[in-house]
């Protein structure tokens, strides 16, 4: 057997045995859309945990954090701090949100613009931009499978057509599954994705300097500059870190599909408890810097930096070692990519189609709608991620500065009375544009700050200004938790 | 009440001082901790900074939510 055969064949056996779990996870359980979207919302701490870890800790962590240390070098570090700083502002918001979730049995986050704004058309707009921001996500995804087909196989699989198995391998384990698949699946994903962390963050500086320690004082003689920020960057340097820290910190818990797993918590204090421990989990992040430090000087010159964890994991280790990582670092990108485009599908059956053309439409028909078009909108996610170059931490900020700007709408809406669906629709569409304006004609990053958070402020100023100058009278729907009674759901 | 939810803020705060707006001030190689450069070390350092801040959070909140559930039963 070739050296590509066997890290394949083992690949694919880790493939294999996360979709059995999957399909057996999902198997016994009658699936309404409660069921495939937020797991009936019975989820203790332990399977919430494993579920918002899961998304955290995709390809995007696996691959695109080592390739942005090997070929950007300080500015990487913004993600070690996003990740924990999100869950300090996830333990104040996520516990209300799902309180208003449970009370008008949400699934969506446009569910809750449309039940906090009462406009049908501010929903449908969420969702469509919703939509369109997890597409650059997706493709992280599947763009990341990708990369772990073509190294792991010696490059005998093309780029297209390694792009076009994790289209195959992702769209038939959603379909296959739903929401509590997925949670099951983590727990093989995560604990190989420890073992893979540990095993090559300590492994790989071990076996070529001695040490982790050794290996950054060679880095430091060498190459000191790359450690600091802007690294080997021009225009990323202080004022960029803390701009991008506070867009994606503020982005992450607004995410279309965080909504959904949060849904799917048993109770608020399982989000509070969670929320607390969910930082420490993401300890393991700076072992794969290790490796994407170590890449710098062990397998330098590559074309692309996503590509340097697994290069330099195949130069160290034996095939079926690269077969291991590059199996969980598969299940890293099936998980997470199921959990978009599980969102995915009920945001656009549930708060698009339904609402604006076919208001009679049953349960059960959305729930097959979303089924569909799942089909579809991978197959949109395969056709960007096959023509494009962007990496994958670009992917990511990308996706962020977009999403981001649904959090004025959420934050506002859960605390200031005052704000109706007009301010949050002005703000929404000024941020989206501006955002997209910028990144567009590349200004991004404009005047040392992350272009997404510029139009994150002007979006908030739009939101408040026309607050401010929208009539006084009091909203039916500003009161979230007024009692059953007295709350209308247009 | 509103002493725990100003408290609760204030906790909340120290993290976001510690990993993003003192950024200036830490992001240096000297002194190498650990044999881990500066920055990189004190980003880690504050990964169990934060849970530590987040279960004070916790603990205020939820004290909170005892005590409002309290007052309301004696209504």
């Amino acid at each position: 057997m070739t050296p590509g055969l066997i890290a394949m064949a083992v690949i694919f056996s880790i493939i294999l045995v996360g979709a059995m779990i999957g399909i057996y996870a999902g198997f016994r359980r009658e699936m309404t859309l409660e069921q495939w979207t937020v797991g009936g919302r019975g989820f203790g701490l332990i399977l919430v945990w494993l579920l918002m870890a899961g998304e955290v800790y995709t390809t995007f962590a696996f691959l695109g954090a080592s390739g942005w240390v090997y070929s950007r070098g300080g500015p990487t570090l913004y993600v070690i701090a996003y990740l924990s700083l999100a869950y300090v502002l996830s333990i104040f918001f996520l516990p209300k949100l799902w309180e208003v979730g449970r009370k008008a049995s949400l699934h969506t986050v446009a569910d809750f613009f449309q039940h906090r704004y009462g406009s049908k058309y501010l929903a449908a707009f969420v969702a469509l931009v919703g939509m369109l921001f997890i597409v650059p996500y997706l493709q992280l995804q599947l763009t990341g499978l990708g990369i772990i087909v073509q190294v792991a196989s010696f490059d005998a699989v093309s780029r297209t057509a390694a792009i076009s198995i994790a289209f195959v391998v992702v769209a038939g384990f959603v379909l296959s599954s739903g929401i509590r698949a997925v949670a099951w699946v983590s727990v093989l994903k995560d604990s190989l994705m420890l073992i893979a962390a540990v095993t090559i963050g300590i492994g790989v500086p071990y076996h070529y300097f001695g040490g982790i320690a050794p290996m950054f004082r060679e880095l430091i003689q060498t190459k000191p500059q790359h450690l600091t920020m802007p690294g080997s960057t021009r225009d990323m340097g202080h004022s960029w870190y803390i701009t991008t820290v506070l867009l994606t910190s503020i982005g992450f818990y607004v995410w279309p599909h965080s909504f959904g797993s949060m849904y799917s918590a048993k109770s608020a204090d399982t989000l509070r408890r969670n929320a607390v421990i969910m930082p420490l989990y993401s300890i393991t992040l700076p072992l794969l810097f290790f490796v994407g430090y170590s890449a710098i000087l062990v397998t330098p010159g590559l074309a692309h930096g996503d590509l340097a964890l697994l290069m330099t994991v195949r130069k160290t280790f034996s095939p079926w070692f690269l077969g291991l990582i590059g199996g969980a670092g598969a299940l890293t990108a099936m998980v997470p990519a199921a959990i978009m485009i599980l969102t995915t599908g009920a945001l656009f059956a549930k708060n698009f189609v339904r609402p604006l053309f076919a208001p009679a439409m049953t349960d059960n028909a959305v729930a097959t709608l979303a089924k569909a078009f799942v089909v579809v909108f991978t197959a949109i996610a395969m056709y960007v991620a096959i023509y494009s170059s962007a990496t994958l931490v670009g992917l990511l900020l990308f996706a962020y500065s977009g999403i981001a700007q649904f959090a004025p709408g959420v934050i506002f809406g859960l605390f200031w009375n005052r704000v109706r669906g007009v301010a949050v629709f002005a703000g929404m569409v000024v941020g989206v544009s501006c955002d997209l304006l910028l990144i567009a004609t590349k200004h991004d990053p404009l005047l040392g700050c992350n272009a997404g958070f510029l139009a994150l402020v002007l979006n908030c100023a739009v939101t408040m200004t026309v607050a401010m100058f929208s009539a006084r009278e009091r909203n039916a729907q500003a009161s979230l938790f007024a009692p059953a009674a007295e709350k209308t759901l247009v | 009440m509103k002493r725990n939810a100003i408290l609760s803020g204030i906790l909340a705060f120290i993290p976001f001082i510690g990993m993003c707006f003192s950024v200036p001030l830490w992001d240096r190689i000297d002194p190498v901790v650990f044999g881990l450069p500066f920055n990189l070390a004190w980003l880690i350092a504050w990964i169990p900074l934060t849970s530590l801040c987040l279960w004070g959070v916790y603990h205020l909140l939820s004290k909170r939510n005892v005590v409002a559930s309290a007052s309301e039963g004696q209504r």
